[in-house]
């Protein structure tokens, strides 16, 4: 399982992959993106089975990003996480409509980001 | 700014040291900010529109970077990232509570020079030093 996480907060980013390291998931490799269009980059490159997203970034953000993966017919398959401080019922309703898989306001303990995805990882057919 | 947005920022400021540094902030009574303050602001658009501005002690973010990532000598970039997503967490969590049925737009926290005291509507006393924060709101 490979995940890629796009946070233009290098201390959000390396919060994430702690976490991720800690929860015992069955992940083999975690890699990073501080923007839409470096994460486009790193799928096209090295590809992801998860990808884990900011909203708010310069440049592309997260919106962008998540549209753009959907349009992709090779990338569109890519189970969507978005960690956000928007988190506004208004915005988890716009993201549902472009099938985002899990939603996770910041801050976020350690154990609300395992239980987001062990189930979106456990909804891939991997063993969470 | 409205006591509904000043109480926002108070369950806002609360909530966030306590669950992204396992820290717990007293409500303290206004103070200036220090001359070496880790200031930022970060702006929103919707409507509404408006800006959240936030100064901190520096021994204070130092605490918050070595308390949300785990480590014991965090570089002054690292310091700073850490005092902007600290801003970005607490506009995030005010908006999305007091405009829950609207898609507010947040630019990136910058860092820069603290403003008057009156800039900041509520201001609390951490485990290592204090902090204040402020919004304005454009209708």
């Amino acid at each position: 399982m490979r995940l890629l996480v796009v946070d233009d907060s290098a201390v959000t980013r390396a919060m994430i992959k702690r976490t991720v390291a800690a929860a015992g998931l069955p992940v083999a490799e975690v890699d990073e993106a501080s923007d839409g269009q470096a994460a486009i980059r790193s799928l096209a490159m090295r590809g992801a089975d998860v990808l884990i997203t900011d909203l708010n970034m310069p440049g592309m953000g997260g919106v962008d990003l998540v549209r753009a993966v959907r349009a992709d017919p090779v990338l569109a398959a890519i189970a969507v996480v978005v960690v956000s401080t928007d988190g506004s019922p208004a915005r988890r309703a716009m993201l549902s409509s472009l099938g985002v898989a899990g939603y996770l306001a910041k801050p976020f303990r350690p154990e609300d980001l395992r239980r987001v995805l062990s189930g979106v990882i456990a909804g891939l057919g991997g063993a969470a | 700014m409205t006591p509904a947005i000043a109480e926002a920022l108070v369950a806002a400021v609360t909530e966030v040291l306590e669950v992204a540094a396992f820290e717990l902030a007293d409500l303290a009574e206004p103070t200036a900010p220090p001359p070496d303050a880790v200031a930022t602001s970060l702006k929103f658009h919707g409507p509404p529109s408006g800006a959240v501005r936030m100064w901190i002690d520096p021994a204070e973010a130092r605490a918050f970077a070595v308390a949300t990532l785990g480590c014991d000598d965090p570089e002054p970039a690292v310091v700073d990232d850490a005092v902007r997503e600290l801003t970005n967490m607490i506009a995030g969590h005010v908006l999305g509570r007091a405009w829950p049925d609207v898609c507010i737009a947040l630019d990136g926290a910058e860092l820069g020079a603290a403003g008057s005291v009156d800039a900041y509507a509520v201001h609390f006393t951490g485990e290592h030093g204090r902090i204040a924060v402020g919004m304005e709101v454009t209708p």
